[in-house]
């Protein structure tokens, strides 16, 4: 299922609104902009929280959020506990304020593995 | 009589150290006002010879009175009497100072001469120390640290995270100023809470104050955490609503009754609250924690307008200042300034507002996360972002979080503790109990 076809699925499932053409066109340019899973963790993540999607709701919520980069993205839609730690993990040390070497190996590490696992 | 005093101290300079002692107590050239040329002869004698000079030569030189002598054995009494004197002078013209500026207007004349006579203390007494001449004063006192350390496990107040009080064994520690910082909802007041109800435990006095909070809803949330702690489960919501206590409950806050070491209090009416507020408040309840749920509702003073980032800095300093001056504990929040959706990530040092000036004031800073809830536990993470006599944890330190029903506690491997793993909650089953459950 392509990005467009999610977020008609995601419109008439959650909301029971119908999309037209141009928006599933719209998501797609984003999803080719964006990267795949970024944007489906996007769709998920907005849809938790609007009422009423709209496509052009969609780009001003997004262009507002500092989302997790395309691997991280993908292992929490795996929804498998071990690879969303692990994610997490990569996420909580790339907030590190003054990162030690070994801080940055780590990081280093986990991003090889996820990018290994799932790009 | 104070001329007589300002000749027989300066006669009893016999050492450099000693005339290093009068810099220590704050004590300078603008202090001595009839014998102010030999306060500077003595700088520049020292300066160039490196000793002071003979009592004969400043009796000669100064005109000094027949009943002015060299005592090296007065010296110290006389350095604390003129130190008396020097406060004594200084709080009048303060006081002077502060009527004729703000005599029209006796609120602001109050603020501002709480915060004009904490300087006066912390400059005086506070802050200077020979370090050379009390090198062996620290040698006992790290073996006192060290005999505290063997018999009470840590040094501080006891934090209930594991790695400050286990690990590292240096729990919150008077004079220190901890930052804690998260996103929005991320449970920062309720963590703050928590850190109060830990040292509480073990008996020390916490001032928990609420820019913003009720203290009704203050109240609500310790008893939450109090109750949880004492293996008594009860939603927080219930007590908002209302709620018929339970024989356990009744007997629990009974006990609790007999101790007065929690005060909680929250910002006057207009919900702005002044850093020499706080010092009052400090001053009156000597608590061991002192814990401010927000900075952004504080202000640095009154009488004049300030852009926010020097409000920050400001505030950030003034509470450092606060903390080393009246020798306590401080924890405060500060709000990450956006929401995210890698909330896995703790805020950046860039999210918070002038957080280069909060950070740098701060011995702590803790920022939380709150990871996804995995297997229906909800997690919320501590990283160590900065840790003055210690290291940083970049990687996190996980908390079972479900405050409304009071849980808060570390997950450690093999824990136990997590609300529900049958899925059921009892209002007095297993749970969080913890050994030291009052103080």
């Amino acid at each position: 299922m392509n990005l467009g076809q999610f977020w008609q699925k995601v419109c008439l499932g959650r909301f029971g609104a119908f999309t037209t053409g141009g928006d599933v066109r719209r998501i797609n340019e984003l999803a080719e902009a964006n990267g795949e899973n970024q944007m489906r963790y996007a769709i998920q993540q907005y849809a938790k929280e609007m009422p009423s999607p709209s496509v052009k709701d969609f780009e001003s919520w997004l262009a507002g959020q500092e989302l997790p980069d395309e691997a991280v993205c993908a292992a929490y839609l795996t929804e498998d506990p071990e690879i969303v730690r692990m994610a997490e993990k990569l996420e909580t040390l790339r907030g590190a304020w003054f990162p030690s070497a070994e801080t940055e190996d780590e990081i280093h590490e986990l991003e090889s593995r996820l990018k290994g696992l799932l790009l | 009589m104070r001329s007589h005093l300002e000749a027989r101290l300066l006669a009893s300079v016999a050492t450099v150290e000693d005339f290093e002692a009068l810099g220590s107590i704050g004590v300078g050239e603008d202090d001595f006002s009839h014998y102010r040329p030999m306060y500077k002869y003595l700088v520049s004698v020292i300066q160039s010879q490196g000793k002071v000079p003979r009592f004969l030569d400043l009796k000669q030189t100064f005109n000094l009175p027949e009943t002015v002598t060299r005592a090296a054995s007065e010296f110290r009494f006389l350095l604390g009497e003129f130190r008396k004197l020097v406060v004594a002078q200084r709080l009048q013209e303060t006081i002077d100072k502060n009527v004729e500026e703000f005599g029209e207007d006796p609120d602001a004349l109050l603020e501002s001469l709480l915060k004009s006579l904490m300087s006066i203390q912390t400059t005086s007494q506070r802050h200077s120390s020979v370090t050379d001449q009390s090198m062996a004063d620290r040698m006992d006192i790290y073996a006192q640290r060290a005999r505290r350390l063997a018999a009470e496990g840590l040094i501080g107040i006891p934090t209930g995270i594991s790695h400050f009080d286990e690990k590292v064994k240096i729990g919150w520690v008077p004079g220190e100023l901890n930052g804690l910082v998260g996103r929005t909802y991320t449970g920062k007041s309720w963590l703050l809470l928590y850190f109060g109800v830990v040292a509480w435990q073990r008996g020390v006095k916490v001032l928990f104050v609420s820019p913003e909070m009720p203290v009704e809803e203050t109240e609500a949330r310790f008893d939450a955490l109090v109750m949880c702690r004492n293996d008594i489960r009860v939603d927080v919501s219930d007590l908002y609503r209302g709620y018929v206590p339970s024989p356990q409950m009744r007997d629990l806050a009974g006990r609790i009754g007999k101790t007065s070491n929690w005060i909680t209090y929250s910002a006057s009416d207009d919900g702005r609250l002044g850093l020499t507020e706080l010092a009052r408040l400090v001053n009156h309840y000597q608590p061991g924690l002192l814990l401010v749920d927000g900075i952004s509702l504080l202000e640095a003073g009154k009488g004049r307008r300030q852009q926010v980032w020097e409000s920050i800095k400001d505030i950030s300093y003034g509470l450092k200042n606060l903390a080393v001056a009246l020798n306590v504990a401080v924890i405060i929040c500060h709000q990450a300034n956006r929401s995210a959706h890698n909330t896995a990530r703790p805020p950046g040092l860039h999210e918070i507002a002038y957080g280069d000036d909060f950070a740098r004031a701060c011995d702590r800073v803790l920022a939380l996360s709150r990871p996804q809830s995995l297997e229906g536990q909800e997690t919320l993470r501590v990283t160590i972002q900065k840790f003055r006599k210690g290291e940083p944890v970049f990687g996190g330190i996980d908390f079972a979080f479900d405050p409304g029903r009071g849980q808060i506690n570390e997950l450690v491997p093999g824990d136990t503790s997590r609300t529900g793993d049958n899925g059921e909650d009892s209002e007095a089953g297993e749970g969080t109990g913890v050994s030291l459950s009052l103080p």
